[in-house]
This record gives structure tokens, sequence and C-alpha cells, in this order.
């Protein structure tokens, strides 16, 4: 790969910067128009608000999870047994050190013949806070061969801190509508709308509407580089843990993935599936092979979202000249509102689903039936548009 | 599970080591019970569709084949031959072709042969 010159660094590092604090862009442009102390505060605000809505996102992500074990298996698999594994005896080597909870069930069939047992095993990544789940089609003691631990410690590897932090980030970043909502709410609030000329409104139209496309390519590159990286994290993780563990069975392993396409992933492109073995192969060969981390896509994408960060600047000098109400104002809505919405969401996961979940896990480790709940099925709408599932191809939940 | 879905469960595993390897026990013999399997959404990006769509063929053609095949065995009180379960196939019009059935064929032999072996030892 050609190295990319300093002035695509600088476009990128601007894409990214208005991706991850848009309205410190928004502000520079306001401080432009208006210089005065004020700004400190607004900076301040700028900051403090990718924070709040970072705790925000996690909370939710973490609701998201949390109800998706519940719908897309317990309630699909509902008529199985489930009993706890324990992986300890794996001999199990966190990349970081870091222990993160991890819960982990083998799956009966289920003894309603109508109702499906699952055809494979599958894994629910949940935050620090609250356990993650792996439920297993086979008992752990007879996942012995070097298909079946890698197939273990590869779910391991997803729930495991060093590729679960990354995709937490990435989810993080992927929630383009924090970008795009704190704008909104930012031009509603410092933008007398309402007097501006229409000439003015045209321009600050056609720039949130090209903030919005600049957005929505960099989101949805990141999306797609999101599947991949997650992917060979989460293979490198398991074949460390084989090569420490049973490195006799790397061998059986490199041949039947050179002889056979076992390694494939029906969802996304044959050249992403190609790449994912070939570096699958390559650590085989050689533990620190390593892959590029960027690519000139997503650089690309980065860099376009630059415009956003000159757009974004453009509209903050169309700011009205805040006063302290309106700082206060600013402060309300961005660090006070998302804080607010973090503590009802974390008294709802904590108070509200954890127990609903218990209960079900608890009824099929007897081999009861799960029923369905009123209080998550309230949630449901809500999740699945948090969810975006109306652009998704698979279905989020049941 | 039964005797006879250890049959099948034998002859796949011999001839297809790597998919079984793949799915796990648990999968196959359920495959074999026609138990109704289904993925999650969140289950294990690793397409295991077509390889279980192979298996199931498999066992469409293997179960009738073992069936000949132990019908055989206790008429005749013996292992059969090659030739007598490919003409006991054929009569019974059970849709294969040669290869196929001399593959699964050799590989109930050997099945047999082994757990008459170990009936001995």
């Amino acid at each position: 790969m050609q190295r990319p010159s300093c002035l695509l660094y600088t476009f990128v590092f601007l894409g990214q910067g208005a991706h991850a604090f848009p309205l410190l862009f928004f502000f520079f442009g306001y401080f432009l128009a208006n210089p005065s102390f004020s700004i400190i505060p607004l900076l301040i605000i700028a900051a403090a608000n990718s924070g709040s809505v970072t705790f925000l996102g996690r909370n939710l992500y973490s609701i998201k999870n949390t109800v998706r074990v519940y719908y897309d298996f317990l309630l699909r698999f509902s008529g199985c047994k489930l009993t706890e594994q324990f992986i300890d005896d794996l001999g199990l080597e966190n990349a970081n050190g870091k222990t993160h909870p991890i819960k982990v069930f083998h799956v009966s069939r289920n003894k309603d013949k109508n109702s499906p047992s699952p055809s494979s095993l599958c894994a629910y990544i949940s935050d620090e806070y609250t356990p993650s789940y792996l439920f297993l089609t086979e008992p752990i003691e007879k996942m012995i061969s070097g298909f079946q631990r890698f197939k273990l410690w590869h779910e391991i590897g997803h729930i495991n801190q060093g590729a679960k932090d990354y995709e937490t980030m990435i989810n993080m970043l992927g929630l383009g509508w924090k970008s795009y909502f704190s704008i909104l709410i930012c031009v509603i609030i410092n933008l007398n709308i309402l007097s501006l000329s229409s000439n003015e409104n045209r321009v600050l139209l056609g720039l949130l509407l090209i903030t919005l496309v600049a957005y929505s390519i960099l989101i949805s590159n990141i999306k797609k580089r999101e599947w991949l990286i997650s992917e060979l994290e989460a293979d490198r993780f398991a074949l460390g843990q084989i090569l420490r563990t049973a490195s006799a069975e790397l061998t059986s392993l490199y041949e039947k993935i050179s002889n056979k396409n076992f390694l494939y992933d029906k969802s996304v492109s044959e050249n992403e599936n190609d790449f994912r073995r070939y570096v699958f192969l390559k650590q085989i060969e050689d533990m620190n092979f390593d892959y590029p981390k960027g690519t000139w896509r997503e650089m690309m994408s980065a860099a376009i979202n630059s415009i956003s960060a000159i757009a974004l600047i453009y509209i903050g000098t169309m700011s009205k000249r805040l006063d302290w109400v309106d700082i206060l104002i600013n402060f309300l809505f961005f660090i006070v509102l998302p804080l607010l919405l973090t503590i009802i969401l974390f008294v709802f996961r904590t108070r509200g689903i954890l127990p609903v979940l218990d209960k079900a896990l608890t009824a099929m480790e007897k081999g009861d039936f799960v029923q369905r709940t009123f209080w998550l099925d309230i949630t449901l709408p809500f999740l699945k548009f948090l969810n975006g599932e109306s652009q998704k191809k698979s279905k989020f939940l049941v | 599970m039964t005797t006879y879905n250890d049959v099948i469960l034998n002859v796949l595993e011999n001839a297809f080591p790597d998919e079984v390897d793949f799915l796990g026990q648990t999968v196959i013999e359920n495959a074999i019970e026609n138990v109704k399997m289904e993925n999650a959404d969140s289950a294990s990006n690793l397409d295991n569709s077509e390889i279980l769509a192979t298996i199931i063929t498999a066992i469409g053609i293997i179960k009738p084949i073992a069936e000949v095949f132990a019908l055989l065995y206790d008429r005749l009180k013996r292992i059969p031959t090659k030739a007598e379960v490919n003409k006991e196939i054929s009569e019974q019009k059970i849709a294969t072709t040669k290869n196929e059935a001399d593959k699964y064929v050799d590989l109930l032999i050997n099945y047999y042969l082994e757990k008459n072996r170990n009936a001995n030892s």
C-alpha cells in the first residue's frame, strides 16, 4: 500500500474529529464569528457531550444485547434444557490480563418436537459490567478437536476484553445518530432559524444535507470494517489459545481450512472472506503475522467526512450570539439530558431487564419453558429502531 | 441415540470426517433423527448451512442403504458382500449412484467387521 500524504492524514483527522466531537467544530465556528470568553464553557460542553453520550451508548448497547439474548435465543429455543459449563478448566488466558464475566451453557435438544434446537454455537457480548453469554451445542468436554476448540475460542475471543473493547468502541463510533442528533439539536437551539434569510436557510439546509451524506459514507464504511476486524481479532485470539493449549491441532486445522472453505460467512463479500482466510492461514504459519489495520476505503471515507468538519465550522459562524442562558440550555441538552437518560436506562437494565433474563435462564436450566414478559415486549419497538433494523439484512429479533 | 443411528453416525464420520468435526456430534445426531434445527440471529457467523445440507443429503442416502444392509445381515447371518447389497439396492430402487453406494457399502462392511471383531475379542 502506498503511503498516504500528510494532506490526506489532515483530512482523515478532521473527518474523524468531526464524527467524535461534532459540537467542538460547531463552537469553533461560533468562536470565529463571536470571539469571547464564552467559548470556554462551550468547549467544555462539547468535550463532555462526547463522554455523556458514550455512557448513554454503552447502556443502550448493553440493554440491546441483553434483550437480544432473551428474544433471539431463550424464547426461540424455549424447551431446550440449559446446563451451565465452566471454561476455567480450559486454561483461558485473556489477551490483556483482564477477566470478563462469561456465562457458558450447553443447550440440549428441544423437548418440544415442533420447536427448534440450535444448529450452531451462539455468543452474546455485553459490556464489562454484565455477563456475556455463550451457548454451545456440544458439552465443553466433547469440544476437543481443533475445529471445535477453534469455534469455542473464537466466540470467547469475541467476548474477551481485547476483541470486545474494540467492538464496543466501534459501536460507539457507529452510533451515527449520536453525531447527527447532536448537530441537529445544536442547530435548533443555537441558531435562530426563523430570523435567517431564505438564502441563509438554503445554505444551512445544503450544509446539513452534505454533512448527513458524508457521515453516512463514513458510518457505512466503519460498519463494513467492524465485521472484518472483529472476526480477525477473534480468530487471532482463538489460534493463540490453541497454540498454547493444543498446538498439535494447528496443523490439521491448517489443512482443513486450506482444502475446504469452512471459514466462510455468506453475509459478507467474497473478497472479505478470502482476506479473512488468508490472514487465518498466515497466522498459523507465523503467529506474529499482522494484517494492515487501515484501508484506503476507510481513510477516504474519513477524508470525505472532513467536509462535515468544514460545514460544521461554517454553520457555527451562523449561530446567534449566545448569552449565559443559552449556554445553560446547551449544558442541559448536551450533558444533563444524556446523563439523565443514562441513569434511567441503567435502572431499567439492572432492575427491569436483568432479573427477567435471570428468571428465564433459571427456568431453562430446570428444563421449563420461557414465558414472554410485558416489560421486555414494550421495549422491542424502541430497541429495533435504535438498532436500525430496517437497514439491516438480518432480523434483529424474532 | 439408537444403535441403528450409531451405524449412520459411524458411516458419516468416515465419509465426511471434516464436516462431522466442524458441525459437532450433537448436530449430526439431530440431523440423523430429523430434529428441527435453526440458527439464532447471533449464531456463529461461520456458515454451517451448506455443510449441514451436504450431511442431510448424505443421511438421506445412507439411511436406506444401511437398512438394506441390516436386513441382509439378519437374513444371511453374516456380513453381506458389496454385490449382494448393490443388488438389493437396485431391486428396492433406492436413488443413488453406483460410486456413492459403493463408498457407503464399503464403510458399512468395515463398521460391521469392526463390530464383530470387538464382539469376539
